[in-house]
This record gives C-alpha cells, sequence and structure tokens, in this order.
C-alpha cells in the first residue's frame, strides 16, 4: 500500500494497449494499466471479460494461435523487459524466478504422479541451481513459509492425498519459491470452502507483506477482491471499464455496469424482495427497493409439508469387502418440518454431507434408517413405477448446467419428454412447452436448437423449465446457482423466487454461499460433518448463531472493505 | 455432417477421397473395360500389363484379366468386410450399452465374458467352423462380426459408462424415466459417435481377416477370388508374372491405409470435438 501511493517509483508491469484475437474473434481490445511495486491489482469481471486472458499474456503462457499485440512491459531485477515478443527461452527465465502464477485447480496444475516435494525441487534446480542437502531444506523452508508446518512430511505426499487448503497452499509455495517479485494470482480460492478461503487469504496478505510482493488478483468475487486489493479494474468484453482504487470502487463506483455488478450480489443483512440487475442499472431502472419486511407466523399446528425423521445415511464398500467393512456414515439423525411454500436453505462446508442429503430427498440414494414423508406419502417405501409416478412431485435443479441437459436433445424434446412420461396436458403438450419457456424468459426459436448453442445461464433456465414442467409441489436446488457469474446469478434467483410465489413451490435450496441463502431461505440447517448442527429462522440464525461452525462459516463470507 | 468433414484433418479428408474413388472403381470396372473376371483370354496367359491389349493390369496364369479380377475381388473384400463389421457394431453397441447402463456386478460380468470371449483362439476356430459346416458368404461374415463386436462393446461400454456419470442421466432418474426410455432415448443417442469410431476399427480389422484367410485357402470368399485368394495365386506366380502379386497387393494396402488413416482422423476429430 505505501509504495502504491509513493507516485515517484516506476511501475513493476506497464501494460499498454494489449490487444488479443484467436482468429477472427477479439478477445482483449486495447487493455492499459500500471501495476506499482509493493501494490495488489484485482481484475474482476464475469467469464469471458478477458481477465485470465490477460494474466496469461503477462505471463506468456497462451496458446499457439493466439496474435497478441500493444506493449508490456515488466521491470526485472536486471533491466526492462518487453514481453510481447520475448523469445521463449528468456520468457522461461522470468517465469518463476521474476513471475510466479497461482492457478485456481491445485489439483489440476500439480502432477499427479510425482509428489509435491519432487515438483518443488525441480523449480529450485531449475532457477537456482540448488543440489542435495541444501535443495532439501530450501524445498521445506518454502513449505514452511505457506503454513505448512510438517513441511517433511507433506513433501513426501502426492497432490491427491492432501487437502483442498493444502494443496493451494502447495500451489502458492511452488510459485514463490524462487522469490518472484509479481505474483499472478488467477481465481486462487475460488474452488474452496468459505472457511479455507478466509485462510489462503490470510496467507496471501501475509505474505504479500513479509515478501514484499506485487500482485495480480484475478476473481469473480467482488467483495473478495475489493477486501484484499489496493485497486481494482473492473474488466468486461476484452477491456478495463473502470480502474480506481478498491475503496472507491466499492463505496462509490462510477459506471453503471459496475454499480451493476455490486448490486446484484445478495448480501448478508438486510432481506431484498429481489436482487437488482446489470441490466437495471445499464437501462437505468435502479431503484433503492426497500428490504421487505419477512413476516410470517410459524404455524405449529399445521402438518409439515415434508417431514424427515431421523435419517442417516452413508455408503457401503463396493464389492465383496462389504461383507467385513463398516458402512461409512456420511448423515446422522437429520430431521427436517417444512411448511408448504417455503424455502429450507441447507449449508455446509464441502463433505458435510449436503449432497447426500439432497440425494437421499430425491431418493436417488437409499439411507440406512429413517423416514421421508412428503404430504402424506411415504418417499422411502415408494419402489418401481409407483416411486416413476410419485416423482412428479418432488423435482431437482442440478449443479452443472454443462452437463445437466442431454446434448442430443433439442430444448424440445427435453421440456416434452416429462409431459409425455406422466401423461401431463394431454393433445396440448405444446402449448404447455411454450409456456415453460415464457415461464423462465426464454424466447421461443429456442426450442429446435441443442444445449450447446446457450450459455450457462440460459441452459440453467431449460433445466429449471424441465423440472417444473411436471407441475413439482417440491424442488430442490443443489448448488444451482454457484457455476454462474453473479449478474446471472441474480436472474436465476430472481426467477426461481417469482415462481416460488406464484406456484407456492416448497423449496429446498442447497448452497455454500450464505449471501445466497439468506436470500432465498426461510428456514436454515447448518450441517456439520454429517449432523445438523444448528436449525432455525433464517434471521434468527444470521443475526444471533448458536454454534461455533455456524459462527465460523458467517465470519468467513467476504464483506468487502470497511 | 458437414461440420464432421471441416473437423477432419487433411490426411483422413485424403484416405476419404482414396476410398470412394476405389469403391467407384470396384463397382464400375466391368464396364470400363471388354473383359470380364470370370473368362480367360486363352490366348495371353501371363500377358504383362498394358494399355494396348486392353488387359491394363496384365493377365493371370489361365489369361483371366487382373484388372477385372482385382477390381471383382476388392469389391468382394470390402462387401464382406462392411456387412461383418456393421453386424458386428450393431452386436457390440447394444451389449456394451447395457453392460455400461446396469453398472455395477451386472456390468462387469458381462465385460469379464467379453474378455473370456477374446482369449478363444479366434483362428482355429473359423478353420474348424468353416471345414466342418458347408462353407458360405454368409457363415464367414457371421464368423468375422462375432470376433469384430468384442472391441466394439469395449469401446462403447467405456464411453457409457462415463455417459452414465453425466447428471443428465440423473436428472431422467428423476423425472420418472423408465429404465428401457434411459437407454434409448439418453444414452444410446449420445453413443453414437462413439459406435462409428468403433465400426471404424472394426472395419479395417474385418477386410484384413478376410483377406488372410482367403489367402490360407479356408475361406469361402477364396473361390469367388477375394483379394486374399488373387494374393496367394499371386506368390504362386511371382517370378515369372510379379504383377499378379504387386497389384492386388498394392490394392489391398491402399484399401487398408485408407480405411485406418480414416479411423484416426476421425478419432482426432472426436477428441477435439470434447476437448
Amino acid at each position: 500500500m505505501t509504495a502504491a501511493t509513493d507516485i515517484h517509483s516506476q511501475p513493476l508491469l506497464r501494460v499498454r494497449d494489449l490487444h488479443l484475437r484467436y482468429g477472427e474473434s477479439r478477445v482483449l481490445h486495447g487493455v492499459n494499466f500500471d501495476l506499482m511495486p509493493g501494490e495488489t491489482l484485482g481484475l474482476v469481471g464475469e467469464s469471458g471479460s478477458g481477465k485470465t486472458t490477460t494474466a496469461l499474456a503477462v505471463i506468456q503462457l497462451l496458446s499457439q494461435q493466439a496474435k497478441l499485440s500493444g506493449s508490456l512491459k515488466y521491470v526485472a531485477r536486471q533491466g526492462e523487459h518487453e514481453l510481447v515478443d520475448l523469445p521463449e527461452t528468456r520468457m522461461q527465465r522470468l517465469r518463476g524466478a521474476e513471475i510466479g502464477m497461482v492457478f485456481q485447480d491445485a489439483l489440476s496444475a500439480l502432477n499427479p504422479v510425482r509428489s509435491v516435494g519432487s515438483q518443488l525441487k525441480e523449480v529450485l534446480w531449475v532457477h537456482q541451481r540448488l543440489r542435495g542437502h541444501l535443495l532439501q531444506q530450501a524445498a521445506e523452508l518454502a513449505l514452511q513459509k505457506v503454513g505448512l508446518p510438517n513441511a517433511r512430511l507433506i513433501s513426501k505426499r502426492y497432490a491427491h492425498e492432501l487437502s483442498g487448503g493444502q494443496r493451494q497452499r502447495v500451489m502458492i509455495a511452488l510459485a514463490l519459491a524462487c522469490k518472484p517479485r509479481l505474483l499472478i494470482c488467477d481465481e486462487p480460492t475460488s474452488a474452496l470452502d468459505v472457511s479455507v478461503q478466509a485462510q489462503v487469504i490470510a496467507l496471501l496478505t501475509a505474505l504479500r507483506e513479509s515478501e514484499n510482493l506485487s500482485m495480480l488478483f484475478i476473481s469473480h468475487d467482488l467483495a473478495l477482491t475489493a477486501q484484499f486489493c489496493d485497486r481494482i479494474a473492473v474488466m468486461r468484453q476484452g477491456q478495463i471499464v473502470e480502474l480506481d482504487s478498491a475503496h472507491r470502487i466499492w463505496h462509490a463506483p462510477s459506471t453503471p455496469y459496475t454499480r451493476g455488478l455490486l448490486a446484484c450480489r445478495p448480501r448478508l443483512q438486510g432481506n431484498p424482495s429481489r436482487l437488482l440487475t446489470v441490466a437495471d442499472f445499464e437501462q437505468g431502472q435502479a431503484e433503492a427497493q426497500k428490504p421487505s419486511p419477512t413476516a410470517f407466523a410459524e404455524q405449529a399446528n399445521e402438518p409439515a409439508f415434508l417431514h424427515v425423521s431421523g435419517l442417516s445415511a452413508g455408503y457401503r464398500t463396493r464389492g465383496i469387502a462389504r461383507l467385513w467393512q463398516q458402512p461409512s456414515v456420511v448423515l446422522h439423525d437429520i430431521n427436517i418440518r417444512l411448511m408448504r411454500g417455503k424455502c429450507l436453505g441447507l449449508v455446509g462446508e464441502s463433505g458435510s454431507g449436503k449432497t447426500t442429503l439432497a440425494r437421499c430427498l430425491m431418493r436417488l440414494h437409499q439411507p440406512f434408517s429413517g423416514q421421508i414423508r412428503l404430504g402424506h406419502d411415504d418417499l422411502l417405501a415408494a419402489h418401481g413405477s409407483h416411486l416413476r409416478t410419485l416423482r412428479r412431485r418432488f423435482q431437482m435443479v442440478f449443479q452443472e448446467p454443462y452437463s445437466s441437459l442431454n446434448p442430443a436433445l433439442t430444448i424440445w424434446q427435453t421440456l416434452i419428454e416429462p409431459l409425455k412420461i406422466h401423461g401431463l396436458h394431454k393433445g396440448r403438450e405444446a402449448d404447455r412447452v411454450r409456456e415453460l419457456l415464457g415461464a423462465v424468459s426464454l424466447p421461443e426459436d429456442a426450442l429446435m436448437r441443442y444445449p450447446a448453442q446457450f450459455s450457462g445461464g440460459q441452459r440453467q433456465r431449460i433445466a429449471i423449465a424441465r423440472a417444473l414442467a411436471v407441475e413439482p409441489e417440491l424442488l430442490l436446488c443443489d448448488e444451482c446457482v454457484s457455476a454462474l457469474d453473479v449478474s446471472v446469478q441474480a436472474q436465476i434467483l430472481n426467477l426461481l423466487k417469482d415462481l416460488q410465489a406464484k406456484l407456492g413451490l416448497t423449496l429446498i435450496f442447497v448452497s455454500h454461499d450464505l449471501s445466497v441463502i439468506r436470500f432465498m431461505a426461510d428456514h436454515v440447517l447448518v450441517l456439520g460433518e454429517g449432523r445438523a448442527v444448528e436449525q432455525g429462522l433464517v434471521e434468527s440464525i444470521f443475526e444471533s448463531p448458536m454454534h461455533p461452525l455456524t459462527r465460523m462459516l458467517l465470519d468467513a463470507v467476504p464483506t468487502g472493505p470497511k | 455432417m458437414r461440420a464432421a468433414w471441416l473437423v477432419l484433418p487433411n490426411r483422413a479428408k485424403v484416405a476419404a477421397v482414396i476410398l470412394i474413388t476405389m469403391a467407384f472403381w470396384f463397382l464400375l470396372a466391368p464396364i470400363t473395360s471388354r473383359f470380364d473376371a470370370r473368362n480367360p483370354d486363352w490366348d495371353k496367359p501371363n500377358a504383362a500389363p498394358s494399355l494396348e491389349s486392353g488387359h491394363y493390369f496384365g493377365t493371370d496364369a489361365i489369361g483371366r484379366d487382373l484388372y477385372q479380377r482385382t477390381a471383382a475381388g476388392g469389391r468382394l473384400s470390402l462387401l464382406v468386410g462392411v456387412l461383418a463389421a456393421v453386424c458386428a457394431l450393431l452386436l457390440g453397441t447394444l451389449y456394451g450399452a447395457v453392460a455400461g447402463f446396469a453398472g455395477g456386478a451386472i456390468g462387469d460380468a458381462m465385460m469379464r465374458a467379453v474378455d473370456l470371449l477374446a482369449t478363444l483362439p479366434f483362428l482355429l476356430i473359423v478353420i474348424f467352423v468353416l471345414t466342418v459346416f458347408t462353407p458360405s458368404l454368409s457363415l464367414l461374415i457371421v464368423l468375422l462380426a462375432s470376433y469384430g463386436w468384442l472391441d466394439v462393446a469395449r469401446v462403447v461400454r467405456l464411453e457409457a459408462q462415463g455417459l452414465m456419470a453425466k447428471t443428465f442421466m440423473t436428472a431422467g432418474e428423476v423425472l420418472g424415466l423408465s429404465s428401457l426410455r434411459q437407454l434409448c432415448q439418453h444414452l444410446l443417442p449420445n453413443l453414437l459417435p462413439f459406435a462409428l469410431l468403433a465400426l471404424a476399427i472394426a472395419l479395417p480389422n474385418a477386410v484384413l481377416m478376410e483377406s488372410f484367410l482367403s489367402f490360407l485357402g479356408v475361406s469361402p470368399a477364396e473361390a469367388q477370388g477375394s483379394l486374399g485368394a488373387l494374393l496367394a495365386e499371386g506368390m504362386q506366380d511371382r517370378e515369372y508374372a510379379p504383377w499378379t502379386l504387386i497389384i492386388p497387393a498394392f490394392v489391398l494396402t491402399l484399401m487398408l491405409y485408407a480405411l485406418q488413416e480414416l479411423t484416426d482422423g476421425y478419432r482426432d476429430a472426436l477428441e477435439l470435438q470434447r476437448a
């Protein structure tokens, strides 16, 4: 921060008029920014905005087809370099030693067949020619620096033997092993739980101070970026639309696009009835929406619509070993009472049993014991064709919009299939399909196209339409917005809320994002290691969490700079 | 279809053109020359290839026109190969898809059965069957298919397993689709490109195997002069009429090369599409 404000110092990296295209498609149109020594610059934007491409251009890891023009001046320890046309052999010397990179997906970025220690030693050998005893020591020191105290043990492990947080720490150790001055972090925490994310960010903050690093921090999470960075560049369609201090971007953004990006995120405090979208801001239709009082009285007398009691579930070993091996229990004694028309939020870290619970509720996984009642029907007692008929009443929207639609079927075929097999709207199926398409705000010419021709958000709308086709009473959304950009997420959440009100749907919303749960849910169930650690109304849990796990999850959510 | 052609590598396009040209030649040869494959030109046994005599590829030991005989042999080899490969494709795709769809112990058992069949000494069994039963072309096709489907089943099963893990299969289950519908509507259409790949692998194998059996003299196609039979005759006359060996050998090699190149190209295009 101090170095960044020093206007006399020379920028470490100066990017001027950077253009990039792949064949006919232009990815970057004139990107300009400076990065001062010791400064952290955040690059935010939605998918396809060019933020990762910009970072890859800086470290020259673009594919062969990329045509790059413009200027990327980097001031290394020994003189200035123009990175745009630097020969590959000289660039190799800069990578690692001067510029390091941390990738999003550590599991695929680390070599699976070599121990992490040997990968670390390789970097140290290539750049510093260390050998033997010294090499071992340097590798262990690098691991200790990123908060892995038992370095000797960790260095013998393989990537798959480490937890997500540990892997990301190893990635950071690899990037920092040769003391680069510029560190590029490409969504370093997006694949991690909020609690682990907070730890990794704390580590990066500490390292930034101790190593005097400059950072290029890429993220789709505005709150996190604003909290962590000195300045932020907001990217859209290959250009920087706004570049300012993190404080000003967060509190007083100047472009409608940035204002829209900020407003469309659900918050932990207050509960608006619907989210604003980027389009609202760009068309100048944004009005301040008052938080609506979420007044509903708990009717204890009314029988619960969804009643889960004493549900325990887990997985048995496959094959002959199941005869002597104990099954691993993932869910212990879960109880849920949910009234008709309400929304239950299911939260927890990864591995807490959210998905298993969702699969049990959808009758995709057979629990060990317990009862699931939907209205008067006992779900666990239904089998075969009785179960298939019953499935009409509970539907599900999946996490990945990319694999949840059959790529070989048109949207028409996808939507008409559930109607046909359940014999609904006989004779007027076509009208119903058009009605469904209208309900999720898709144009009618979508019907004859295939899923591959749609964006992630549009596919998620189609998946919602398919789930709604059979007029379910219960709709389970399993992380259904976590793969989407914030502006698209806002549209989908608004859509789900509208549909819930219009159709009287009962919703179960599984998410790791607490602010999304805050927006959607009336009740919350917090899962920790397969047990319901806390359960109750969303207001009371978010305002006065009782269990340490709930408190920890809430504290770890990035809320932007003070 | 047009998109598929565009992503094919150039070598595969060349191979496709070669194959199509050969197929046309096989079919149209009878009307492009005044000789035919069966009736010998008694005056000119073992004549060298020449344009003036009309025997473009020369003649064999009893004066049959080699131009016509090669075309007829190629036609027969390709026909037997295609029919055998299509049978193998149908059986293998269905078996592989069901094994992948069933999964678990049933799927495993089905694939172990395939492994077991693949260990049998195929060549000995074929020779045995062809000598015991009345040899006929359809019997040959059945025999070739009964070997070829094993590879098809393996390829298709592997793909089916991958597709079963996709969310749209789970989505189908949640919607209450029956297993039959899941298999036919959702699994099989997505397996089609890989079934075609399996066909492209089975086809050159079937052609080669048929030629080999004819060469050994155990194939019912041998009497009708398939390429393998021509090769066997060429081997006997190679010292004084080398063209009787070289020309059929060249045609067979070119055909197998083109089939292989097309298979590889199609496989690459599929990989590219998936990435």
